[in-house]
């Protein structure tokens, strides 16, 4: 049946095959990386807290009155007595410590001053920037449930004071660029793109995941995307187990990277 | 956590055969199928425009051979006897011949006329047939692998559907990797009848130009022969 042009024929078309294969196999493996580097959405890193302690404590509860409007007051009065105490402090350590010990001390107290001071009509404005403007609004935001993590952190921490705020930012950042290509948003749903995940992440020396990633807490959600919480937490929790192990610097790991609260921004950078 | 291990799994796995192996035993039997068909339509094209070039080139030097010949006994027992599809025609042409004109026997003219026509004629269309002999597998693959592709995909989108219903989760996670799959049966589907349908056209082509050719050399041979009649 088969003659000789029939039998080259086959060997060739079969060669031919497998080599197609196995270009596609490597080549796919290799193509499977680039749509993460081409992420449209971005990640910021915005906080890092040294210290286990009292950091959780802290991030839960404001985090959580964050999100009913009834809170929203607080966060308005907050800022106004902190301006002036920070001022005098940051002189010493310019870059970061500097912040974080003013809020420590104000954060507590602010939950009892708004019932004194009855809560004035102020709390209307910033309520709905929340839900549109990121970057400006949500810092306001942040300003009330991030610092305070930073303050006890820091304050109870003497460890964190070891590493240099500059060496500090380079882990911050290095970290952020390994976490970042893991990150990626679960499509559709609308207003997705104001919730904050806040994950707290617990590293072994090795870069392993000691604890699985937790959430701690969330950001800017709204009657609009409140059903969409449960996936962008998902996702970012995921992004950082999809992520490890991380190749981070072994001498800051003690007081630096062994304990990490990310907070996840979906931000459009085009928009 | 479940969850992001199968996410991670997924994600890992987008090779063909990992694709292949991750694969329902239905769809399965569907990519082997279809990469079968593959194999045997590439065969086909290669081994088939191989000897219809081989064909085509040998047919015309022996036609220009032909033309060059004094003698058409010499040349009959000569590069006659080669197994070239113009040969062919032309020793079944001068057979017909030599048995229709022998020596001391009245010649029926018209008749050895017609006789040589359909001599000639028959030679043709025999090589032509052995020429296309495969040609209606690549028709075949070309236009039924799509829809077998289809139906591989069409169940592996119904088991991905059940698996999804039974997970009782909808993320992409889960329902990419089964859809992925089972899309991979019609991309083999279209991998295989694609190069099969434009291998058809073409060599349909080049055998209906090898067929004029063929029936050209052989009217020639007849307006030869039939010259040589008139003249005895």
């Amino acid at each position: 049946m088969i003659n000789k042009a029939e039998g080259t024929g086959f060997g060739l078309s079969v060669a031919g095959h497998v080599a197609l294969l196995v270009i596609l196999s490597l080549n796919l493996m290799s193509v499977r990386k680039m749509p993460k580097l081409s992420e449209p959405m971005d990640v910021m890193l915005v906080d890092k807290a040294g210290l286990i302690s009292a950091a959780p404590e802290m991030s839960q509860e404001p985090p959580q009155a964050a999100e009913a409007p009834e809170v929203a007051p607080e966060i308005v009065e907050a800022p106004p007595p902190e301006p002036t105490p920070a001022p005098p402090k940051p002189t010493p350590v310019p870059p970061k410590p500097a912040p974080s010990p003013v809020p420590a001390p104000k954060a507590k107290p602010t939950p009892p001053a708004p019932p004194t001071k009855a809560a004035p009509a102020k709390p209307a404005p910033p309520a709905p920037p929340k839900a549109k403007p990121k970057a400006t609004s949500l810092g306001t935001d942040f300003l009330k449930g991030i610092p305070v993590q930073k303050s006890t952190g820091t304050a109870s921490a003497p460890r964190v004071s070891a590493i240099s705020p500059i060496a500090m930012n380079g882990l911050v950042s290095l970290i952020a660029s390994q976490v970042k290509p893991c990150y990626t948003i679960p499509a559709g749903g609308a207003g997705v793109e104001t919730i904050i995940s806040r994950v707290r992440l617990r590293l072994k020396a090795d870069g392993s995941i000691k604890v699985a990633p937790e959430v701690i807490g969330n950001l800017g959600v709204n009657g609009g995307n409140q059903p969409y919480v449960r996936q962008m937490n998902e996702a970012a929790a995921r992004a950082l187990q999809r992520c490890a192990p991380y190749k981070l610097p072994a001498d800051l790991y003690e007081g630096g990277w062994e304990d990490l609260i990310f907070t996840f921004r979906p931000t459009q950078i085009s928009s | 956590m479940m969850q992001d291990v199968a996410v991670a799994a997924s994600t890992s796995a987008l090779s063909p055969i990992a694709l292949f192996l991750q694969a329902d035993i239905v769809v399965k039997s569907v990519m082997i199928g279809l990469l079968l068909a593959s194999v045997w339509t590439w065969t086909i094209i290669l081994s088939g425009s191989l000897s219809l070039s081989r064909a085509l080139k040998a047919s015309k030097g022996f036609e220009s051979d032909f033309w060059k010949s004094e003698d058409i006994d010499k040349f009959y027992e000569g590069p006659g006897r080669q197994d070239i599809p113009a040969a062919k025609v032309f020793s079944a042409g001068v057979a017909e011949w030599r048995r229709s004109v022998r020596a001391g026997k009245p010649v029926d003219r018209d008749g050895t006329r017609a006789r040589l026509a359909n001599a000639m004629g028959a030679a043709a269309g025999a090589e032509i047939d052995r020429l296309s002999d495969r040609l209606n597998i690549l028709a075949t693959v070309g236009s039924v692998a799509p829809f077998v592709g289809l139906f591989g995909t069409v169940w592996g989108i119904m088991r991905s559907f059940t698996d999804i219903a039974a997970s009782q989760n909808t993320s992409l996670g889960v329902v990419a990797p089964g859809i992925a799959e089972a899309l991979f049966a019609t991309a083999l589907g279209l991998f295989a009848a694609i190069p099969a349908v434009i291998a058809y056209n073409r060599l349909l082509h080049r055998i209906s130009k090898i067929e004029g050719q063929l029936h050209r050399f052989g009217d020639a041979i007849h307006m030869t022969l039939s010259r040589e009649l008139e003249r005895s």
